[in-house]
């Protein structure tokens, strides 16, 4: 079943006064709880498809049909709250929810899931990187959406907290089984975390690519290896 | 400690003027010794003149600065969201911030007579710029990228305004309110020097009149004292309204 139907978008941006085509003609599919992996050069419109498909842009032309209602995005930036503690910014998407003791309980899940418990009543500006994307992570859980859209969110950790949180998002995956479209510039990560790959450059889909390794993947595994390879040298036009 | 150290220059100040007055470096016409201004400030207190006056004041400053607060903010919101709303008003508010409040004194005694009215009115227009300018300068540089937040989550643009941008803008509004408060409480005790027959301004200006200098030193330090105290107050208030910011230097770095 599909989660996502995307039929020929574009989008076009003016910069002063030069039209700058930031997506042409895009057709994506996306199965419903599958992880796809956007992967592409900087400026080659990944963002671009993911804050249409969020919301926060319009598309020039084309469709795009949801299966599932309820879409959130985790972007780059954890974006947290900061007059809000960890615990108050898990729970901010539900702040209108009228069933607090639900809310409580929903947080309380993702504060231990998440190995936040402890820090829950830091502010953002106390707490590392990666617990505060930790946290950005958690709060989008919370929310429940049947689609996930990661812009990049593990870019600005360090190599240790990304491996971590790569390893946390897969188990996530796993466990709550939801739709995840996740932007990267990383191949290594687009293969390690993906079961689609798309291929983006200048803003059109040059291939897509299917893994079918099991989880959790070895990044000295001779498939992985190749299929590097092969996006590599496509992304490089090697 | 910090406050100790910030005892020493007051008391070295005092040491001198008591000194001097005692010596007969100055004359004590001008500058009454130390002693006679606590003589003086219990006979004010004793016979209640002191509290009535500072009532007086107090209470125009918090009705002033109460209405001033009730325009200002929402009025700023409005502009802050609303470009369009802001180039109607720009060069009228403009124009208004560059008179100094006292110098309406006059106009306003005419239109309103010499009752709380115009005093109130003068501690409005001090306290109004402060607190509009700096509500607006606190959502505008909002963070948009958590506005977006709320637009992921599918929040409403009330809920926006309310859970995201007015908390963002909070520092820079609190700022505006100290700001306001100080303005207002100097612009009274202008006003009061014209025209009042009640409120520490009119106090001086009558110790003046009965060359009472004792007076005049118990009605200056009386003002400074309330200011410092209710700027205090504020800065308290302030502090738990804000503690996340207040906080975050005392832990940058966080846990890495």
């Amino acid at each position: 079943m599909q989660a996502v139907l995307i039929k020929d978008l574009s989008k076009e941006y003016k910069i002063k006064g030069k039209k700058v085509q930031a997506l042409k003609d895009i057709n994506l599919q996306i199965e419903q709880g599958s992880f796809v992996t956007v992967v592409g050069k900087s400026g080659c419109g990944k963002t671009t498809l993911l804050r249409i498909l969020s919301g926060l842009e319009d598309k020039t032309k084309g469709e795009i049909n949801f299966n599932s209602p309820k879409v959130s995005i985790i972007f780059q930036e954890p974006r947290l709250m900061p007059w809000l503690t960890v615990k108050q910014n898990l729970g901010f998407s539900l702040i209108n929810n009228k069933d607090k003791s639900a809310t409580e309980k929903n947080v309380n899940k993702y504060l231990e899931m998440l190995g936040l418990t402890e820090f829950k009543d830091a502010y953002p500006s106390q707490i590392s990187g990666g617990m505060a994307q930790r946290t950005a992570f958690g709060r989008t859980l919370c929310y429940n959406p049947d689609l996930i859209l990661m812009d990049e969110p593990l870019g600005a950790l360090d190599a240790f907290n990304r491996r971590k949180l790569q390893k946390d998002l897969i188990d996530i995956f796993v466990r709550n089984k939801k739709t995840i479209i996740f932007v990267t510039h990383d191949v290594d990560e687009a293969i390690y975390l993906g079961q689609k790959i798309v291929v983006m450059d200048q803003g059109r889909i040059i291939k897509e690519f299917s893994v079918e390794l099991p989880y959790p993947r070895k990044t000295s595994n001779e498939d992985f290896f190749k299929l590097r390879e092969e996006i590599l040298s496509l992304i490089l036009n090697e | 400690m910090k406050k100790l150290k910030g005892l020493i220059v007051p008391i070295i100040i005092v040491i001198i003027w008591w000194i001097s007055t005692s010596l007969n470096l100055v004359n004590a016409y001008l500058l009454p010794s130390p002693g006679r201004i606590v003589d003086t400030t219990l006979t004010l207190l004793g016979n209640g003149l002191l509290v009535k006056h500072l009532t007086a004041s107090l209470y125009r400053v918090f009705a002033g600065f109460f209405i001033s607060v009730i325009i200002a903010i929402p009025l700023a919101v409005l502009v802050a969201l609303n470009k369009k709303v802001y180039d109607y008003l720009e060069p009228l508010l403009e124009f208004i911030r560059h008179i100094p409040p006292i110098a309406l004194i006059p106009l306003l005694i005419l239109w309103m007579g010499i009752g709380e009215a115009p005093k109130i009115s003068i501690i409005i227009l001090a306290t109004f710029f402060p607190v509009f300018l700096n509500t607006i300068s606190g959502i505008v540089n909002s963070d948009v990228r958590l506005e977006e937040v709320g637009t992921v989550f599918n929040f409403s643009k009330l809920d926006i305004l309310i859970k995201i941008i007015i908390p963002q803008a909070l520092p820079s509004i609190l700022v505006g309110l100290q700001l306001g408060l100080g303005y207002s409480w100097r612009s009274l005790i202008g006003a009061e020097l014209i025209a009042a027959s009640t409120g520490i301004g009119y106090m001086i200006i009558e110790a003046e009149q009965l060359s009472r200098p004792d007076i005049i030193i118990v009605g200056i330090l009386s003002i400074g004292l309330l200011g410092y105290v209710l700027d205090g107050f504020f800065l308290r208030i302030t502090n738990k309204l804000i503690k996340w910011d207040r906080e975050k230097s005392d832990y940058a770095g966080g846990f890495d």
